[in-house]
């Protein structure tokens, strides 16, 4: 519980601007880090992705030390559906296989991404951290200096995931997947 | 009256219901309309509390993801409510993050508190958390105009019908009310009428019966008074007679004429008596043929003279009972009808019968005319009274409704046939009674002499010519009478000495006392003493059925038989 209201204050200290550099980072992990988790309650998987009722959401982090650590606080008391979350950092893009959603940032973007594509696994790229064209599911963007989202939603579509309307609208903008 | 103050009463009764009720119903809409409320309230507090939930699950995922602006797009949206005045979303700071509010609407608090459902006048707010997967997000405040004015008219339109209904059961009771008491008042008003009416009638056909009566008279005035003049002749001439003949036997042959010319008047003035109807109904057996006959020169008289009548009466008639003078009056007014139906002449037929019909023994008086005669509608409705087919004037209907009323006291029954242009036929039927005439007992009136001889009678008489007649014909039948000249005088004699008889008194005297009075008074002291009365009038209230009466004129025999019966132990 205290967590939440650091990362409330974190984030009202941010929204208020005149905050240090590095503070003002921590801080945008602390917001992006809760968005990922937050994704997950918006995101359907494939019936066959978890064959326990009980298994935890898997949150896999490609190059981003800190935000796994705020990510692993920030989860632990989470639960969607029933779910808890499960924080794993990978190293390598053959790994992604057991996630549900990886964040990945950094020069192993595309590997992941190419991994994950036609899988089931919400990836979200971050386009405050990475320069490059290649984005996941999601992909993170300052906007107003707020954490926004882009979202792929063709890409969704590839790898069999729903998500939901609200969260399509809340989006900046949206890649429409084909009709079906 | 007291009907009319009954009707008061349930007026009143009924009007106290229709009050009682209007109030019942009116409370029962107050409670009604409270219920409402309250059921109302709680309802639309619920009904905003979904709403709330569902404004805050919609926004739940602009707050997740730190959207602002889509928060307000959200709560923007609600504008399409009109009954939404204002919301609010805040974040798990408590901070408020989104917030929209209709023009002239106050805004969402700066902050809220989660509580239950507040209601502000019409408005009721609304404070809802934002909940997602078990984290809290957030609140919502929603305030919302609970009642439009359609939605206020139509829960008040319940009371406001159940309010109407009592005023128009009270006004259809009010003028239901009226309308009741005036149909009462004009049922009195017409009741009161009819009755005027009624009394009206009544006194028109007493002044018809006398004007009858009347004309009864005027029918027979010509002939009574050249009556009256034959006899006053007989008597006048008689008296010289009597004054300058010597001869006894003369004077006997004369004196005989007198007594019946004095007996004929007699007759008539009672016969004009009975026509102006002073005289009770009294039903005793006669003998018709000898009345019938006896009517003769009445007729004659009272008929034109080119009017032939023929009275047939055979011998050994059975007697019937009826009132002889009505009977006589009766015979006369069909003859005086049949003479006007023969403006021309004829022949009037009275002919009397017995006869028979089944077992029972009738005696049959037909009046026969050769006259104009009447067609059957008519004479199905002679005996109807005040039916006349005479110019007005000259008839009172009531003629032949006499006739039908003396039959029918009799037991018999009349009626009518009859011809146009050929006659009228009246056939009176009267039952054979078993009693004889009264005229036979007189006769043998005779031995009665004895029994009243030595007699002392009190002759009660203030009329002294009178008073010297009776003492007279009194002491001829063997009596010691004792004459005073009015009631008190009476009184005075009987206490003075007890030895009377018997009491003689007129009914009319001067004095408070009449005779009627006297007879009462008499017996009051002495309950055995006999009395017989005896007047001139005869109008029914002088009259007491008590006393036995003697109508003056009367005979010596008469007033023998009287006296004989009733000093008859």
């Amino acid at each position: 519980m205290w967590r939440a209201v650091a990362f409330v204050a974190v984030l009202v200290a941010l929204l208020a601007g005149g905050v240090a550099g590095s503070r003002a980072q921590t801080a945008e992990d602390l917001v992006k880090a809760t968005f990922l988790y937050r994704f997950a309650s918006f995101v359907s998987w494939p019936s066959t992705t978890f064959a326990d009722p009980q298994k935890p959401i898997r949150l896999c982090v490609v190059g981003a030390e800190p935000l796994a650590g705020q990510l692993q606080r920030a989860t632990a008391s989470q639960h969607v559906n029933g779910r808890g979350f499960e924080v794993v950092q990978i190293a390598s893009a053959s790994a992604v296989g057991g996630c549900q959603i990886v964040y990945v940032v950094g020069d192993r973007v595309d590997d992941v991404l190419r991994a994950a594509y036609g899988r089931p696994i919400l990836t979200v790229t971050d386009g405050a951290v990475d320069r490059g064209n290649n984005r996941g599911v999601i992909h993170f963007v300052i906007v107003d200096r707020r954490v926004r989202f882009y979202i792929d939603d063709a890409r969704a579509a590839a790898g069999h995931l729903d998500i939901d309307p609200r969260l399509l609208g809340l989006a900046v903008s949206v890649r429409r997947r084909a009709a079906s | 009256m007291n009907r009319f103050f009954g009707d008061k009463l349930t007026g009143g009764g009924a009007r106290l219901v229709a009050l009682g009720a209007a109030v019942v119903l009116v409370l029962i809409g107050l409670a009604m309309a409270i219920l409402n409320e309250a059921a109302y309230k709680s309802q639309k507090a619920r009904e905003i509390g979904v709403q709330a939930q569902i404004v805050a699950a919609s926004v739940a995922p602009a707050l997740m993801f730190d959207n602002p602006a889509a928060a307000q797009e959200y709560l923007q949206a609600l504008s399409a409510d009109p009954a939404v005045e204002a919301t609010g979303l805040y974040d798990a700071t408590g901070a408020r993050i989104a917030a929209f509010n209709r023009s002239g609407e106050a805004p969402a608090p700066a902050t809220v508190r989660l509580g239950p459902a507040v209601f502000a006048g019409q408005s009721l707010a609304v404070i809802t958390p934002v909940v997602r997967n078990g984290e809290r997000l957030g609140v919502v405040y929603l305030r919302t105009d609970t009642e439009s004015t359609w939605r206020r008219f139509s829960r008040y339109a319940g009371v406001g019908v159940l309010i109407l209904l009592a005023a128009l059961v009270m006004t259809v009771f009010g003028l239901a009310q009226s309308a009741l008491s005036e149909a009462n008042a004009s049922l009195r008003e017409r009741a009161a009428r009819l009755q005027q009416e009624i009394e009206q009638r009544e006194r028109a056909e007493e002044a018809l019966l006398q004007s009858r009566k009347l004309e009864a008279i005027g029918q027979l005035t010509g002939g009574v008074a050249h009556d009256f003049n034959n006899l006053l002749t007989v008597v006048l001439s008689g008296l010289r007679l009597i004054e300058r003949n010597p001869d006894p036997a003369r004077r006997a042959s004369t004196m005989e004429a007198m007594r019946q010319a004095v007996e004929r008047g007699a007759g008539l003035t009672r016969q004009l008596l009975a026509f102006s109807r002073r005289q009770a109904l009294t039903l005793e057996p006669i003998d018709v043929g000898k009345h019938l006959q006896g009517m003769r020169a009445l007729l004659e008289r009272s008929l034109r003279a080119d009017i032939l009548v023929d009275i047939i009466t055979p011998d050994g008639l059975w007697p019937v009972k009826t009132d002889p003078t009505q009977f006589e009056l009766a015979i006369l007014n069909l003859a005086v009808n049949a003479r006007d139906a023969m403006p021309k002449g004829g022949v009037l037929t009275i002919t009397a019968a017995n006869a028979f019909e089944d077992k029972d023994q009738l005696v049959e008086i037909e009046v026969r005319d050769t006259g104009v005669g009447m067609p059957r509608d008519v004479a199905e409705r002679v005996f109807e009274p005040y039916f006349t087919t005479k110019p007005a004037g000259q008839g009172t209907g009531l003629g032949l409704s006499q006739v039908y009323g003396i039959v029918t006291e009799s037991g018999g029954r009349a009626a009518v046939e009859s011809k146009i242009n050929e006659g009228t036929t009246v056939r009176l039927l009267l039952p054979r009674s078993k009693e004889a005439p009264a005229t036979e007992t007189v006769a043998v009136a005779a031995p009665a002499q004895r029994h009243v001889s030595g007699k002392k009678v009190l002759v009660v008489e203030d009329d002294d010519t009178v008073a010297a007649m009776v003492s007279d014909m009194l002491q001829q039948m063997g009596c010691q009478p004792t004459r005073v000249a009015n009631a008190a005088d009476a009184l005075d004699a009987l206490a003075q000495r007890n030895g009377y008889d018997l009491v003689f008194s007129d009914i009319i005297m001067p004095g408070s006392m009449s005779g009627v009075d006297l007879a009462h008074e008499i017996h009051r002291r002495d309950p055995v003493m006999p009395i017989v009365l005896t007047t001139g009038f005869s109008g029914q209230a002088q009259i007491d059925p008590e006393f036995p009466l003697l109508r003056k004129p009367y005979q010596f025999e008469e007033l023998q038989t009287v006296l004989s019966q009733a000093l008859r132990p």
